[in-house]
């Protein structure tokens, strides 16, 4: 092959190759994208140390109260019950809270799922902070078991003062037997 | 030199270019009718509300499996075709600068077909996701769905090795004396179109890869289960699917460039504007993706930067449009069948156009989205703008590649049949997408009659006409007025130079270009 045709065609080829790996690149940095945006509904944690104590400090506001919304959905095939145990509460900014939310297997066997989460408007994501939550790490209810399931969050005082109301949903899904990428 | 290779060894070890394109073409227009067939079983059961020839799933196979056809079958495969017939021809290269690649990356796209369309035969039927494959519906689709990605994994290599042909011999195979800025506006298109493919294909194989190590590695990339996020898949998608339409559409802009002049009899207005105007066209692709997602949920700012973007490729795109009506202004215009194609071709590739940027406006698309509105808009810039323009290209360079006149009485019925039916199928959808009706759904309620019978009545005109101009091209082949060396008055471009037909091998000296 004439040298000339070798080499632009290498460069081309490493180009096309080089986009093949761009897609994959995409995925951690709509992860980053998202956690810096808050863009898909993704909710911000609290700093806490080794025993799970809160270490970030946040002033409560009290002259104002963020109306929150819960939502709870089992994603079909997964055979659960899965509701919020309360419909809304009245928060106050930096004031942790503890909400809760009751899950039941109504299948035959023991199963494990694991919980996405969302917040709209999603642009509020990002000031939902949360301290403990069962989306952290995959459940198990054997069969026929219920459970409430907990989760502490307060909402950061620097939210914009036009969201006054937010809705925070958990969807189960049932678990596949991989870890988090 | 005289050796010429005859019967089926002529064909299977092909490195001709001008063989290798012709292949290209036949392949195209035989997808052409097969996504076409796919069409019409859409349009006969949308013909009357309710159910009557298929069940609403084999309805969703056919939608998926029309659009995958005729975009990577008969538009992508079409447009390679006209490259490998006419870029050496229009820089003075003797041969593509990759034969043998040319050979492999179209021997293997029938086998990418065979595999797509036998899926059609495997339990649950063939894929019926939609083209774009949006998880998770194709996480959980049957054995079809992995046949289909392998065969778009299959069309992918073939589009990616045919864009670095293209790119090699337009850099490195250009005679003496042509500079990049004065080569044709086809072969212009066309390398811009080979980066895009570069760019994007490889994207697009990305994210089926993932879609199938989700479906069978234990992945979870667009799966919540596992942490992943399906809003993903359809960033990632749109990201090579909006550059993607580019490519379906700059290679016709090419065409139209080259026949237009010739029959205004005066050179392309604004040559160095065109170019420019088509690089700023394939760098805006990269950055408005998101403006297919606008009701998917996205902050504001996201939704006004791919709305202004989106906006912003009307620009570009305008100028070209003014440069064809330029060239054409006070021009001796004459009106053979490539010249109505390419005046159709502006003008209907504008509507679709027009309608592109009242689907960009965010609050309105938050209507019109997922409507036949959106099915009007592509096809006016897919049909009336890439396939168009094919077959005004296919008039053009007929006599160039046969040796004969084409028989243009036919051709004008060809013209006037295609664009009539066109009209008659497409434009009452652009009514029934206003009105609310919903796209891919086998049924609809009864309000929307009217004007589906009118669409149904015009795909099958419109599909039949094509019948006639296989019969054209058929007999062109075979016979008919010898067509002189420059077909046309004056045509520029180095093709022209050669006689017609073009034999099987040219430019085996180079020419040079003042």
């Amino acid at each position: 092959m004439n040298p000339q045709h070798r080499k632009t065609a290498i460069k081309s080829t490493m180009i096309a190759v080089a986009m093949f790996g761009f897609g994959y690149l995409l995925v951690p940095l709509y992860d980053v994208f998202c956690e810096v945006t808050g863009f898909g509904g993704r909710t911000d944690i609290v700093a806490t140390d080794e025993k799970g104590n809160q270490t970030e400090n946040f002033e409560i506001d009290e002259n104002r109260l963020v109306r929150l919304q819960f939502t709870g959905h089992a994603a079909t095939p997964l055979p659960w019950d899965f509701k919020a145990g309360q419909f809304q509460a009245e928060l106050k900014p930096g004031q942790l809270y503890e909400f809760y939310y009751i899950a039941k297997n109504n299948g035959l066997t023991d199963i494990t799922a694991q919980s996405t989460f969302n917040v709209t408007p999603a642009i509020a994501g990002g000031y939902i902070k949360k301290l403990e939550c069962f989306c952290f790490s995959q459940q198990t209810l054997k069969a026929g078991e219920e459970r409430r399931m907990e989760v502490k969050l307060l909402v950061d005082p620097s939210i914009p003062v036009n969201i006054n109301e937010l809705s925070l949903g958990y969807s189960f899904f049932q678990a596949k037997n991989v870890a988090q990428n | 030199m005289a050796h010429t290779p005859t019967g089926l060894k002529r064909w299977l070890m092909s490195t001709n270019h001008k063989d290798i394109g012709t292949l290209y073409l036949i392949f195209s227009l035989s997808m052409l009718f097969l996504g076409g067939a796919f069409a019409l079983v859409i349009r006969a059961e949308l013909f009357e509300p309710g159910l009557q020839y298929v069940d609403p799933h084999f309805f969703n196979q056919m939608t998926t499996v029309h659009a995958l056809v005729m975009v990577f079958g008969a538009v992508m495969p079409g447009f390679v075709g006209f490259a490998n017939w006419m870029i050496p021809l229009q820089v003075g290269a003797p041969d593509m600068a990759l034969p043998r690649l040319n050979n492999f990356s179209f021997w293997i796209l029938p086998f990418a077909f065979t595999l797509l369309i036998s899926s059609f035969f495997v339990p649950g039927g063939a894929p019926a996701a939609g083209w774009t494959l949006y998880a998770p519906l194709t996480i959980q689709g049957g054995m079809s769905v992995d046949m289909a990605i392998v065969a778009i994994h299959i069309m992918g290599v073939s589009s990616i090795m045919g864009a670095i042909n293209v790119i090699v011999t337009v850099l490195n195979m250009r005679a003496p004396g042509m500079t990049l800025m004065k080569m044709p506006l086809f072969v212009w298109t066309w390398l811009i179109t080979a980066f895009l493919l570069i760019a994007v294909m490889p994207v697009f194989a990305g994210a089926v890869t993932m879609l199938l190590t989700d479906r069978h590695f234990g992945t979870a990339f667009f799966d919540p289960a596992g942490g992943g996020d399906p809003v993903l898949y359809q960033h990632i998608f749109w990201f090579f699917g909006h550059p993607e339409v580019y490519i379906m559409i700059l290679p016709a802009f090419g065409i139209i460039s080259a026949i237009i002049p010739t029959f205004a009899r005066k050179p392309l207005f604004g040559y160095s504007s065109m170019v420019f105007a088509t690089a700023a066209i394939a760098f805006l692709s990269f950055i408005v993706w998101a403006h297919h997602m606008f009701t998917v949920g996205m902050p504001l700012q996201g939704e006004l930067f791919f709305m202004y973007s989106t906006m912003l490729i009307a620009v570009p795109t305008g100028v070209k449009i003014f440069n064809w009506l330029s060239t054409m202004w006070r021009g001796s215009m004459t009106f053979e069948t490539p010249m109505l194609y390419s005046i159709a071709v502006v003008f209907l590739f504008t509507i679709g156009g027009l309608s592109g940027i009242m689907l960009a406006i965010t609050p309105v698309d938050f209507q019109y989205h997922d409507t036949y509105f959106v099915v009007a808009h592509f096809h006016y810039v897919l049909f009336s703008g890439a396939v168009m323009a094919m077959m005004g290209g296919a008039y053009y360079w007929l006599p160039k590649w046969t040796g004969h006149m084409y028989n243009e009485t036919l051709g004008k019925w060809h013209f006037w049949l295609t664009t009539i039916f066109f009209n008659i199928t497409f434009f009452p959808q652009h009514f029934l997408g206003l009105a609310g009706m919903p796209r891919r759904y086998a049924d609809y309620p009864i309000q929307f009659t009217e004007f589906n019978q009118w669409s149904s009545v015009g795909a099958f005109g419109l599909g039949i006409s094509q019948l006639l101009f296989v019969y054209i091209i058929v007999q062109t082949v075979r016979g008919g007025e010898k067509a002189t060396d420059e077909v046309w008055e004056n045509p520029e471009g180095l093709e022209w130079t050669v006689p017609s037909p073009a034999p099987f091998h040219t430019f085996e000296e180079q020419p040079t270009v003042k």
